[in-house]
C-alpha cells in the first residue's frame, strides 16, 4: 500500500501561530495504522510546520514546487508521474476535511479526485484495503456509521473521530526529512481577496434561536410509586422514539 | 486600503441638528444617519414598532423578545402563519434558483428548510424562482412539505443513494438544462460533500460553509476563522451553514413537478460504478463517543449504585454519561462527564438520573431536545428544563424501570 497524504501550512484557530492542521494528523494515524509506504505532500515552500508533521511519524515530506502550473495540476502531475514512490503508482490520497489557515473550503481534495479522475469519499473513520478495492467506514452525525465500497486508487478524506491521533515525539521531528522536488521558483499564494471577494476580520454572529418545545417545564409526577414512574419514562420514552420496543 | 478615511468634520457636520433656543444641538453618532426621522423641534422620533420587530425572535407562536444585542435574527424573518390558504404563482421568473435538500427520511429536515429560506430570499429579491432537486423515488406527500417550505418547481432526478458519482452526474444535468443562478445546498455531511462534487464537476465557483446570506453577498470564515471572506456577487453554488437563515415562512408556493423536457436523453453517467454505498447502521451506543450519541443516560449524586446503573442503560440502548461529581469520585470515567469541563451533547434525548443540574452541567446539554429528569427536588433546575420529571429517589426508580424494560423485551 502506498499512501500519500496531503499537508498543509496551517494556523492555529485560537492563536493565530503556524500549526499542523488536526485533520492531517488524523490521516498521518490512519495512514500508519494501515501500513506501507507513506509519503507526506505539501505544495509550497517547505515551513517548520512540516516538521511538525514529521513529529507524527511521517518520515518523508516532500515540498512540491508548483512552478507556472497550478496547484492541483502540480500535485495531480507529481501523483501521475510516479515520482513519489521510485516509479510505483499511489494507491491512496489521504487529506483532512479542510485547511486551518488558507480559504479554507475543503474543496481541494475533491478538485485533485476530479484532476486525477479518482472517486473520492470524506469523513472516513475507518479504512480496510485489499486487490484493488478500498473498504470505507464513513461517519455521519449522531454515532451512524455507513460502509462503502470504493475502486481503484482514490482520495479519502479523513474524519475529526477517527480514532487514529499518533503521538507527538521530538526525535521523530529532527529524524524527519523533509526534501523539496520541482521548481521552487515562488510563486505568490493564491490571492483570495478579487474584485467582488473582499477579506476582512471575522466576526461572530448569532446562530438563530431555536423554537424550543418545552420551554418552563413538563410533565411532572411528584412521589409516584417507582413502578408508576418507571412506566411513565419508559412511555414517554417509546413516545420519543428513542426506544424501541421490539428488541 | 480598502477603507475610507472618515472625515471627522463631515461627520460631525452631519450630526448637527437645531436645537432649543437657537442652540446646536449634536445628535448620536449612531442616529446620525436616520436624519429624515427628527421631528421639527430636532428630537429624535422612534419607532417602536419596528423596535419590537427587531428583537422578535421568528418562529414561535408567543412573541419572544431578546434584549441582549444578539437580537437582529428576527428582524429580516419572513411573516409566520398568515393566511397559507393562498398559493403563491411565478409563471415567468426572471431567473432561477436551485436547491437540492438532503431530505433525511424523505421529508425536507431542519437544515433543508433553512436552504430553501435563503433561496426563498434570494429569488424574491432577484424576481425569481426556487427549483428543487428531489429523488424520483419520493412519494407525493413531500412535495405539499416543499410547498410549504417554498419551492416553486420541483424536479425528480434520478440520484442514487448508493452511489454519488451518478448523483452529480444527474444533478449535473439539471444545472445545465436549467441554468440557475445560483444552486443551494446545506452544509451537513452529505450535502457538503454533494456541493462539493457538483461544484468540481460543474466548474462553477463554490463557497461552503456560509453563515450570512442574502441577494447582496454571502460571508464565510477562512484562515482559520480568523478573517471572512465577503463575496459582493454571489458564487454559482453555495453550500448553507446550519442555523444561520430563517426558514421560509409565508405562503405556499405551487411546487409543480417540471421533468427534464427538451431532450430526453438519459445521462451518460460518467465515472458512476465506482463507489458503492451501503446503507447507514447505527453506531454500538455502549462504545460510542459521547458527544455524537444520540441517547445519553446520566447518573448524578443521587446515583450509588453503579452495577445497577450499568444495567439499565445497556436495557435502554443508551449510552451512558455523568455529572461532574461522579467523575470526580471516580465514580465514572472522565470522558463519560457531561459539562462544561466534560463533553457537550448533540444527543435527541437526554436522561438525568438524580443530577440537579448546575449550570456547568446544563451547559453541556447544549441542543438536546429531550430531557427527562428523576430528582428527589422539585426545585431543581433539571426539573425545570426537563419534558417529563420524576420527583422521586432515582436509586428506587432505577430496578423499577429495569424490571419494566425486562418485562417489555419479554412480551
Amino acid at each position: 500500500m502506498r499512501t500519500i497524504i496531503l499537508l498543509s501550512a496551517g494556523y492555529d484557530t485560537v492563536s493565530g501561530r503556524p500549526a499542523p492542521v488536526a485533520g492531517e494528523i488524523g490521516a498521518i494515524g490512519m495512514a500508519l495504522a494501515l501500513g506501507g509506504e507513506v509519503l507526506g505532500v505539501h505544495v509550497g515552500p517547505a515551513g517548520p510546520t512540516m516538521r511538525e508533521y514529521a513529529g507524527y511519524g511521517l518520515e518523508r515530506i516532500v515540498a512540491l514546487g508548483a512552478g507556472q502550473a497550478g496547484v492541483v495540476e502540480a500535485l495531480a502531475a507529481y501523483i501521475r508521474s510516479g515520482a513519489a514512490f521510485d516509479g510505483a503508482p499511489v494507491d491512496l490520497v489521504l487529506t483532512g476535511r479542510r485547511g486551518s489557515g488558507g480559504e479554507d473550503s475543503g474543496l481541494f481534495p475533491y478538485a485533485l479526485a476530479h484532476a486525477l479522475d479518482w472517486p473520492i469519499m470524506r469523513d472516513i473513520v475507518a479504512i480496510q484495503a485489499t486487490q484493488g478495492v478500498v473498504e470505507v467506514e464513513q461517519a455521519l452525525p449522531r454515532g451512524v456509521r455507513r460502509r462503502a465500497h470504493v475502486k481503484g486508487p482514490c482520495v479519502l478524506g479523513v474524519h475529526e473521530m477517527a480514532p487514529f491521533t499518533p503521538a507527538f515525539s521530538f526525535a521523530a521531528m529532527r529524524r524527519g526529512e523533509v526534501l523539496t522536488y520541482g521548481e521552487t521558483a515562488d510563486s505568490p499564494p493564491a490571492d483570495m481577496a478579487g474584485a467582488d471577494m473582499q477579506i476582512r476580520p471575522y466576526r461572530a454572529r448569532p446562530r438563530l434561536i431555536q423554537a424550543q418545545a418545552s420551554g418552563t417545564g413538563g410533565q411532572v409526577m411528584i412521589d409516584p410509586t417507582p413502578q408508576a414512574a418507571a412506566q411513565a419514562i419508559r412511555d414517554h420514552l417509546v413516545m420519543l422514539g428513542v426506544l424501541q420496543t421490539g428488541r | 486600503m480598502t477603507r475610507l478615511r472618515p472625515d471627522p468634520r463631515a461627520l460631525r457636520l452631519r450630526r448637527m441638528t437645531a436645537g432649543q433656543a437657537g442652540r446646536v444641538r449634536l445628535v448620536p453618532a449612531a442616529l446620525a444617519d436616520r436624519a429624515g426621522q427628527v421631528s421639527p423641534s430636532g428630537r429624535l422620533r422612534r419607532d417602536p414598532r419596528a423596535e419590537r420587530q427587531r428583537l422578535l425572535v421568528p418562529g414561535l407562536a408567543r412573541a419572544r423578545l431578546v434584549r441582549d444585542g444578539r437580537a437582529g435574527t428576527g428582524g429580516n424573518a419572513t411573516p409566520v402563519q398568515e393566511a397559507r390558504s393562498q398559493v403563491t404563482r411565478i409563471d415567468d421568473p426572471q431567473c432561477l434558483v436551485m436547491v437540492v435538500p438532503d431530505l433525511p427520511d424523505g421529508r425536507p429536515g431542519r437544515l433543508d428548510r433553512q436552504v430553501m429560506g435563503a433561496a426563498r430570499l434570494l429569488a424574491d429579491a432577484w424576481k425569481g424562482a426556487v427549483v428543487l432537486c428531489c429523488p424520483a423515488s419520493l412519494d407525493s406527500a413531500a412535495y405539499t412539505d416543499f410547498a410549504q417550505a417554498g419551492a416553486d418547481r420541483v424536479v425528480p432526478l434520478p440520484l442514487d443513494p448508493t452511489d454519488p458519482e451518478r448523483s452529480v452526474a444527474a444533478i449535473g444535468d439539471a444545472v445545465a438544462r436549467f441554468t440557475p443562478r445560483t444552486v443551494l445546498f446545506g452544509e451537513s455531511t452529505d450535502g457538503g460533500d454533494m456541493a462539493r462534487r457538483v461544484a468540481v464537476a460543474t466548474g462553477r465557483s463554490f463557497m461552503g460553509d456560509v453563515e450570512v446570506l442574502n441577494p447582496r453577498n454571502a460571508i464565510r470564515p477562512a484562515m482559520a476563522r480568523r478573517s471572512e471572506q465577503v463575496a459582493s456577487t454571489l458564487p454559482g453554488i453555495m453550500a448553507l451553514s446550519p442555523d444561520r437563515v430563517a426558514p421560509y415562512g409565508g405562503n405556499a408556493h405551487e411546487a409543480r413537478v417540471t421533468g427534464m423536457d427538451g431532450d430526453d436523453r438519459q445521462s451518460p453517467v460518467h465515472g458512476g460504478g465506482r463507489i458503492r454505498v451501503a446503507p447507514p447502521q447505527p453506531g454500538d451506543p455502549a462504545t460510542m463517543a459521547l458527544a455524537e450519541a444520540p441517547f445519553v443516560v446520566s447518573a448524578g449524586n443521587g446515583v450509588t449504585d453503579f452495577d445497577m446503573f450499568r444495567q439499565m442503560v445497556s436495557a435502554l440502548h443508551a449510552s451512558p454519561g455523568g455529572s461532574r461529581m461522579v467523575c470526580d469520585a471516580g465514580l465514572l470515567p472522565r470522558e463519560m462527564q457531561v459539562g462544561a469541563s466534560g463533553t457537550v451533547l448533540d444527543a435527541i434525548c437526554y436522561v438525568a438520573m438524580g443530577i440537579s443540574g448546575t449550570p456547568q452541567h446544563l451547559q453541556g446539554l447544549g441542543r438536546v431536545e429531550h430531557v427527562v429528569a428523576v430528582n428527589t427536588d422539585l426545585h431543581a433546575a433539571m426539573v425545570e428544563r426537563a419534558g417529563l420529571s420524576i420527583i422521586a429517589d432515582a436509586q428506587l426508580v432505577m430496578p423499577a424501570l429495569l424490571e419494566v424494560l425486562r418485562n417489555g423485551t419479554e412480551e
